[in-house]
């Protein structure tokens, strides 16, 4: 007898690893949606909120342009400044004397200094133009070292007597960030800042804003 | 020899399945592209909590300053608002308000500017006509296009 023949089933494929990629796909999808909503909700910082006021600590300045952290010892240049201006030889002399503080320079390893003056009818200037040095400064990579010269001038300041006050450029917001961050909240330092247009020098003057606290 | 007609019934199709892959992972794509082209984007915000809420006895009224106008955050509302360096005329109504407003509690509010870059070049001369009027001032620089909110403290 011959036998029969079965008739032929329909082959089904499994459909199960389909699904589950399916299902990995997805679920990794909506995990980063939810990641991504979360941070599109915007970032919350912890902030001390700045508010100006009377200290009676003096500011250790630095400049915080291109990225760069520029220690400004104001004091030790004026000084040198002074010795190399002199001092009048009579009451006579006074004019000339200022006159002859302008175009006066003196340099440490990260800045300029330059006497400027001008003597008018019965008035007159005088101000120092700092100006950084193309090599001078610390980068951001260097001040994150714990032996860092930033770190080590920051050390040398009594609490009490000193804050940190920093000059910022546009180009130098991340610099400031970092390295306000350190004196603040590593080296409980009083800190201040006052903004700098790109092309506004960094002028001292009798005439000055006086840097304050924050 | 006789050849054996496939029969049709043997075929499993599997486009409409892939189909409905693809349209389920563009859909997922494209709204995950899009959210994060907003995180990234000028519309992200940072808030500010501030930590020392509790030693504080002035309370910060948040304005932000571009160099031409002013965003004013206040009772969570912001307002903008352009400012009086443009012109000779020192009474813009807006900002000149606020000045009042500000001096009229200066005993219990004060000032905070969050500063862009563009606003470098002018802020002090903003902020100046806040200290002239013994209102309080403090000041914090922000990227240029990132907006920024002030958060209540938990109580």
């Amino acid at each position: 007898m011959r036998r029969r023949r079965k008739p032929s089933e329909v082959v089904q494929p499994s459909l199960v690893p389909m699904v589950d990629l399916l299902s990995n796909t997805v679920g990794a999808l909506v995990f980063i949606m939810i990641f991504t909503v979360m941070a599109a909700s915007g970032v919350v910082v912890l902030k001390r909120l700045p508010l100006e006021h009377l200290s009676s600590a003096e500011p250790a300045n630095f400049l915080c342009e291109k990225d760069r952290i520029y220690p400004l010892d104001n004091e030790e240049l004026a000084s040198k400044l002074s010795k190399r201006w002199g001092r009048p030889t009579s009451i006579f002399d006074i004019y000339s004397w200022i006159a002859r503080y302008d175009g006066i320079e003196v340099e440490d390893d990260h800045f300029i200094a330059r006497g400027q003056s001008s003597v008018g009818y019965s008035t007159y200037t005088i101000s120092t133009l700092y100006t950084p040095k193309p090599h001078g400064g610390y980068s951001k990579d260097e001040i994150h070292d714990p032996n860092s010269a930033f770190r080590q001038r920051l050390v040398l300041l009594d609490p009490k007597t000193k804050f940190v006050h920093f000059f910022v450029r546009p180009d130098g917001l991340d610099s400031f960030f970092l390295a306000r961050k350190i004196a603040a909240d590593e080296l409980r330092l009083g800190t201040g800042w006052m903004p700098l247009d790109t092309n506004q020098p960094l002028r001292f003057s009798s005439r000055g804003r006086a840097a304050t606290e924050q | 020899m006789t050849v054996r007609k496939h029969s049709s019934d043997e075929h499993f199709d599997m486009l409409p399945f892939i189909g409905l892959l693809m349209c389920v992972l563009g859909v997922l794509l494209f709204v995950t592209l899009s959210v994060a082209a907003l995180a990234i984007g000028p519309n992200v915000k940072e808030g500010w909590l501030p930590i020392d809420a509790q030693q504080r006895k002035k309370i910060p009224i948040l304005l932000e300053w571009d160099g031409q106008s002013a965003v004013i955050h206040a009772e969570d509302q912001s307002k903008l608002v352009q400012s009086f360096l443009d012109s000779d005329d020192k009474n813009t109504p807006e900002l000149s308000t606020f000045l009042t407003e500000m001096v009229a509690k200066r005993k219990t509010h004060y000032v905070l500017f969050a500063v862009r870059p563009s606003g470098f070049k002018n802020f002090q001369l903003v902020a100046d006509q806040f200290r002239e009027k013994k209102v309080d001032v403090g000041y914090e620089p922000i990227p240029q296009d990132k907006n920024v909110r002030l958060l209540k403290p938990a109580k």
